[in-house]
């Protein structure tokens, strides 16, 4: 992955940068850095920062369950075995919360 | 209360969870092989033959038995029993549905191990109780 037209692709955003879209040029640099994985990162680091702020289960799963809908929704930015492995992780927290109305933690 | 009750029990909620999430997920889409073989078999011209005992193929009479057996309706045994296996056995299945595979590889381990963990969380619950 080379930074610049060499190679005929724009990895770094400066295109977006000199447009003045701030935000794109943020997330084409960091999604080329992390190879496609940075909506993603950033979804886990979003639940597991909100589970260690609340410690409540219930209101992580309903706002993964949000952003995933809409990272579905939007398509082009996630790719599939991403989506897919926030699925597995909803699924997870699913599990947890079921064990933790099991043995009420 | 032990380890391997409590992860037992976990991959048993991992199940149920995934039977919830599969329920609420749409079907994968139809693929053209599905198609052509329904309409093979719309197309066909099947008639309602039974063979005869005493030999040959006869059509098939319409019975009182036959009458009480389309009431009775085995077809609502086979949904319940399918909604049953998707929610108890529901983590092969919704790994299929996520990453779109007709069948998971080595699905039959996975779902011997879900079997193992009900088993074992039965003999678990059951021998507790005997010791306390």
């Amino acid at each position: 992955m080379v930074c610049g037209n060499i190679t005929g692709g724009e990895v770094c955003g400066w295109s977006e940068l000199l447009s003045g879209n701030l935000v794109k040029a943020v997330y084409v640099m960091y999604d080329a850095a992390l190879l496609g994985w940075f909506i993603a990162i950033l979804f886990f680091l979003f639940q597991a920062g909100l589970y260690m702020k609340t410690r409540n289960p219930n209101i992580v799963w309903v706002t993964g369950i949000l952003f995933l809908s809409l990272f579905i929704r939007i398509g082009n930015y996630v790719k599939p075995i991403a989506l897919s492995a926030m699925a597995l992780i909803l699924l997870l927290e699913l599990a947890g919360i079921m064990y933790f109305i099991i043995f009420k933690k | 209360m032990n380890l391997g009750f409590k992860v037992a029990v976990f991959m048993i909620c991992i199940n149920i969870a995934a039977g919830i999430m599969n329920i609420a997920l749409p079907d994968l889409p139809v693929t053209e092989d599905y198609d052509t073989t329904q309409a093979t078999l719309l197309a066909s011209t099947i008639t309602n033959t039974s063979i005869n005992p005493s030999g040959g193929v006869g059509s098939d009479p319409d019975t009182f038995g036959d009458r009480v057996l389309d009431f009775i309706h085995l077809g609502w045994i086979k949904q319940v029993t399918d909604f049953l296996y998707g929610l108890l056995y529901g983590f092969s299945g919704l790994l299929e549905k996520i990453f779109g595979i007709y069948y998971l590889p080595y699905k039959i381990y996975i779902n011997l191990g879900i079997t193992a963990a009900y088993g074992l969380s039965i003999i678990m619950l059951w021998l507790g109780r005997r010791l306390d």
